[in-house]
């Protein structure tokens, strides 16, 4: 490549630094978005494997229950049978008020046996902690260093634990600090005590949560026989791939939201390039006429990109590590909002995440730039001259464009009809059918401003019909820009009435379940989603608190299913469910409650989309304490608080095949005549000291809202970071527009025009540009959302959601698509009125 | 007669490094209406600069332009604007025609900025061009035109609203002598006809030939030198 051939790229892009600082603005936005996410899911995803790798340990299996667990005298009788390699383990989940009420899991190990399964955080390492205190002291516990140095906690200190309804005073005996580069570094949400006192602390005494094991493939045929019922022999990797599995979904979802940053990133680069080469015709022509090569025109245009692209995804990189620190923890949030505890000490920028990173930039900036660089390449230098092939040229890409954005849509509606339950695909599909609506912006822009253009002389609007005429004119290098401009709001649209129409189901929903007027539940949970253990004798004592009728017990828990895990929610059989609860039923409210009473089930309808079930169905078997059982489904009910999918039973058929009575929450109901305040106040009082939390029917509502709009933080995040991107592309093309116009402008000014006039004539042609996006966004988004509420969201997490479109969403993207095309014209209008007529008729 | 444009104590400089550039030194100068004034000088003796300035689109260092006795200094920049609207055409060495706009839409954009209506503006922009020559143009890109032809376009767009002062900055200069004889025809007959001032830089003597008064700019100063013989200038040309 000529030196002066280079020169003469570096100074354009130095000569233009307003558009040249906007195209790696976008870049840098685009790329930051992708790095943050991905630096969230992979600190995320780290989080969870280095937690359930030093929790495993050298486990090769694991014994498991149901609700009540393993018996611990089936431990003993392992051991006594010849069986070493096992470690008992008692697991609670807590919350820790003093340290700003963080989830902990509680692990209650038998010192002696858990060295064999876990060596790192075995008996050796805590020697020096005190081994007899460990054993002796009811309230002794080890608490990993992390911990330690998050809460300001040292030996001898003592915090609080709220477990269901029980509060624990413990005492630190130790600090644990794990050899380095070993996956016991994730355990900063572990506090150990020893098994006894944790079966105490946790009301399981006999009970073991499961027992951690080293067996070979031989033995495994052998412990399993001697399993008693309701008990579950199953490989130890197992059950973290099942729980890890449940965030997959919204992980994936979150990835393909930041690859929609970064395809408006894409379209971005390929709009910024094509309009450096669109403004430099005359310049590449010239170059042409001295004897460049068009090989060597079109290695200048790549290289250029390349540069843009490369710098900018250098400079993305720290932006978008530091935006994934803000996003790690709001998935972790989510994640242990919905699925599990986990604690995410570090969220670095991996080598693969930036690498990654840079290469899709520098290959989407490749393939942008690919367009212009041959278009650049193929100009004959006598047409370059000539405004109007410029126009013609364009024409026919319009055309072409929207050919190739058919074949798109009809691809990516295919792949949605087709992916059936893979989320990747219909992802896949969602992105077909968006470029596709993309690739038509051009036609259906310049079809919808012709329109107007025609319609607008009976209405003797020659300025707003001048205005009409301008941004036609200027689709040629606008439209790119106009069809980023399109997604990202159409996304605003789509995401937003998504979320709007989920918390509309979820407020209907919670509507429809929480009739109680007070609730009591542990801290860990809520009334909608409950979790933790309260003592049964609760019903009873709430019941004799004045004012109040009835106290409603309910019990979650997880059972195995033929199907795999599943949620059991545990009801009152008394209250007859609402009909607008049932998906789908076999009869009658009243029929399908009747049923129930009878030892019938209800599924929800995430188990059926998750099991690929349709209603009617055969009898659902259940492993319970008594061995499998079968229970006939008489309906499919709408749940939003479990993913895994729900079983409903009544309490009485769950103790018949359950030996567990706990229970996750009551629901108290007021007497006629009762006092709320007097009943709240009765409540409270009964329950003082226990740590449960009282809370009344507004207040579960919106906790469980607050939880709901919390989980879609990084989702609208994402949202605004992509329109963020998208307006900064379009303030782009708008300024390279008008300050490609300058001498235009200059002139109108000679011809009479004012600056107010101008400044005015500017945001005119350039509100029409932001109305213009807004407008084709609507019905895009409108789709979108019909997508995300039909299909992906059904196919990631099972819920159905009724898709009910709002204004507010569509005034939002309005608002910010103006805002950017008025933003766009502020600094041409500044400089109308600022420099001089004369100096800018002079300027190239 | 009273002058149309008056310079007292004009000046203009530029910034050069770390000094300034004298481009017109202190100039007190009337140009009379009704007349066809051609200014001359050297390349960068600031013909096109006294031009900005009588037109308002540039400013003096010192001094004032007073345009029909009204001081440009004192108006704003609105003002200024709305007074080219109506009293001034400009016409450029590169036409500078509006590329997004048609022939005829370019002409009608005085028109309009003036207030006349639609269907009016259109009806007078296709007359204008008719009497340039174009009708057959009128919706045509301008960049589908001949130089010659985006100059009659140019012509018709200055012209569009009767101004007072026409202002042309080397018309010609773009142009063959044929073209460039047909457009300064047309300038100085509608310049004779509608009894405007046109104040005409130019380089060349055949041009400057046609004018009432020839004004040549040297070292920073106007200097009237008179009318200038036609015979033989055409071979200068």
């Amino acid at each position: 490549m000529s030196r002066t051939l280079l020169l003469f790229a570096w100074r354009d892009l130095v000569r233009r630094p307003w558009q040249s600082g906007l195209m790696l603005l976008g870049v840098v936005l685009g790329v930051a978005v992708m790095v943050s996410i991905d630096v969230a899911n992979v600190s995320a995803r780290r989080g969870f494997s280095l937690s359930t790798e030093a929790v495993v340990g050298r486990a090769t299996h694991r014994i498991e229950g149901g609700p009540s667990g393993v018996p611990e005298a089936f431990y003993v009788q392992l051991r006594t049978l010849g069986w070493q390699d096992t470690a008992p383990i008692v697991e609670g989940i807590a919350i820790a008020p003093d340290l700003q009420d963080r989830p902990l899991r509680l692990l209650g190990i038998d010192l002696f046996s858990d060295a064999v399964i876990r060596p790192t955080f075995g008996l050796d390492a805590w020697t020096q902690a005190g081994a007899e205190r460990f054993f002796l002291e009811p309230d002794a516990v080890i608490i990993p260093a992390g911990l330690a140095r998050e809460g300001g906690l040292l030996p001898g200190d003592r915090f609080r634990l709220f477990l269901g309804n029980r509060v624990a005073d413990l005492s630190i005996l130790g600090v644990w600090t794990p050899p380095e580069n070993d996956p016991s570094e994730a355990l900063d949400d572990v506090v150990w005590m020893d098994i006894a006192a944790a079966q105490e602390l946790t009301g399981t005494t006999g009970r073991l949560t499961r027992i951690d094991l080293i067996a070979a493939r031989d033995d495994v045929p052998g412990i399993a026989a001697l399993l008693p019922p309701g008990v579950s022999l199953v490989p130890a990797s197992q059950q973290a791939e099942t729980v890890r599995q449940l965030s997959d979904a919204f992980q994936l979802n979150l990835t393909a939201l930041s690859l929609l940053a970064l395809m408006v990133g894409m379209f971005l680069i390929y709009n910024s390039t094509m309009f450096h080469v669109v403004q430099r015709r005359q310049i590449l022509a010239t170059l042409g006429v001295l004897g460049a090569e068009s090989g060597q025109i079109a290695r200048l245009i790549l290289g250029e990109a390349a540069a843009v692209a490369t710098v900018g995804a250098v400079l993305g990189l720290p932006f978008g590590w530091a935006l994934g620190q803000t996003a790690v923890r709001l998935v972790t949030q989510t994640i242990n909002d919905f699925y599990f505890t986990l604690s995410v000490r570090q969220a670095p920028l991996e080598p693969a995440t930036a690498a990654k990173a840079v290469a899709i930039a520098l290959g989407a900036a490749l393939l942008a730039a690919a367009g212009p660089a041959l278009e650049a390449a193929r100009i004959p230098p006598v047409a370059a001259f000539q405004r109007s092939d410029l126009e013609e040229r364009a024409s026919r890409g319009v055309g072409r464009a929207a050919g190739a954005g058919l074949a798109s849509l009809a691809a990516g509606a295919l792949l949605l009809a087709a992916a059936q339950r893979s989320l990747a695909l219909s992802l896949g599909g969602m992105f077909g059918v968006l470029v596709g609506l993309a690739l038509m912006v051009p036609l259906s822009s310049r079809i919808l401003l012709l329109g107007l253009v025609r319609l607008l002389p009976r209405l003797r609007a020659s300025r707003l019909r001048w205005g009409l005429r301008s941004v036609v004119r200027s689709l040629s290098r606008t439209s790119v820009a106009l069809a980023a401009l399109m997604v990202a709001l159409a996304v605003t649209i789509g995401l937003g009435t998504m979320i709007a129409s989920f918390r509309q189901a979820v407020d209907d929903w919670l509507d429809l379940t929480l009739r109680a007027d007070v609730y009591v539940s542990s801290p860990l949970g809520s009334g909608s989603q409950p979790r933790g253990d309260i003592s049964p004798e609760w019903e009873s004592r709430l019941g004799s608190v004045p004012g109040v009728a009835r106290v409603e017990p309910f019990r979650a828990a997880q059972v195995a299913t033929e199907f795999g895990p599943a949620r059991i929610s545990a009801v009152d059989s008394y209250r007859i469910r609402d009909a607008r609860l049932y998906r789908s039923s076999s009869g009658t409210a009243e029929e399908v409650w009747n049923e129930l009473r009878q030892g019938s089930v209800l599924v929800s309808e995430s188990f059926l989309q998750k099991h690929g079930l349709r209603f009617p169905m055969p009898p659902l078997t259940l492993t319970t304490d008594r061995g499998p059982r079968s229970f006939s489904v008489a309906a499919v009910f709408y749940d939003y608080s479990s993913e895994v999918g729900t079983v409903m039973m009544t309490q009485e058929v769950y103790h018949q095949f359950w030996s567990d009575r706990w229970l996750s929450s009551l629901g108290v109901f007021l007497a006629p005549q009762a006092s709320f305040e007097d009943v709240a106040r009765g409540v409270r009082n009964v329950l003082a000291g226990t740590g449960l939390h009282v809370t009344t029917l507004g207040d579960v509502r919106q906790r469980a809202l607050a939880i709901f709009d919390r989980s879609f933080e990084v989702t609208s995040a994402l949202r605004l970071l992509s329109v963020l991107v998208a307006g900064v592309g379009m303030m782009s093309a708008l300024l390279a527009l008008q300050l490609e116009r300058a001498r235009e402008v200059a002139t109108l000014q000679v011809l009479g025009m004012t600056p107010r006039e101008l400044g005015a004539q500017i945001l005119l042609e350039n509100g029409i540009m932001g109305v213009l996006a807004a407008l084709l966004s609507v019905p895009t988004g409108l789709l979108l959302a019909w997508i995300l509420t039909k299909v992906i969201n059904l196919r990631s997490f099972g819920w159905a959601i009724p898709w009910s479109p709002g204004l507010e969403p569509i005034a939002i993207a309005l608002g910010l698509s103006l805002l950017a095309a008025w933003a766009a014209g502020l600094y041409p209008w500044w400089r109308v009125s600022r420099a001089p007529i004369a100096e800018r008729l002079r300027a190239d | 007669m009273t002058p149309f444009v008056e310079l007292r104590h004009v000046a203009k400089s530029y910034p050069q490094g770390g000094s300034t550039r004298a481009v017109l030194r202190p100039t007190d100068f009337s140009f009379e209406g009704g007349k066809f004034y051609a200014i001359r000088g050297r390349s960068g003796s600031g013909k096109s600069t006294l031009l900005n300035l009588i037109a308002g689109i540039d400013e003096p260092t010192s001094g004032e332009v007073r345009l029909d006795g009204v001081s440009l200094r004192r108006m704003s920049a609105s003002e200024r604007a709305v007074f080219r609207r109506h009293q001034v055409g400009f016409i450029f060495q590169f036409f500078h025609l509006i590329p997004t706009l048609t022939v005829v839409e370019n002409v009608r954009l005085p028109l309009e900025l003036a207030g006349v209506s639609g269907p009016q503006a259109d009806a007078e922009a296709r007359e204008r061009l008719r009497r340039v020559g174009l009708e057959g143009r009128a919706d045509a890109n301008p960049d589908r035109l001949s130089g010659g032809e985006q100059q009659r376009v140019a012509i018709a767009r200055a012209l569009a609203n009767r101004p007072r002062l026409l202002l042309a900055d080397e018309p010609t200069g773009n142009l063959d002598q044929a073209t460039g004889d047909a457009v300064l025809d047309m300038l100085e007959g509608r310049v004779r006809e509608e009894r405007a001032t046109l104040i005409l830089v130019t380089h060349s003597r055949a041009v400057a030939a046609r004018s009432d008064h020839v004004i040549v700019i040297q070292d920073g100063r106007l200097a009237p030198v008179g009318r200038i013989r036609r015979g033989g200038a055409a071979a200068e040309r």
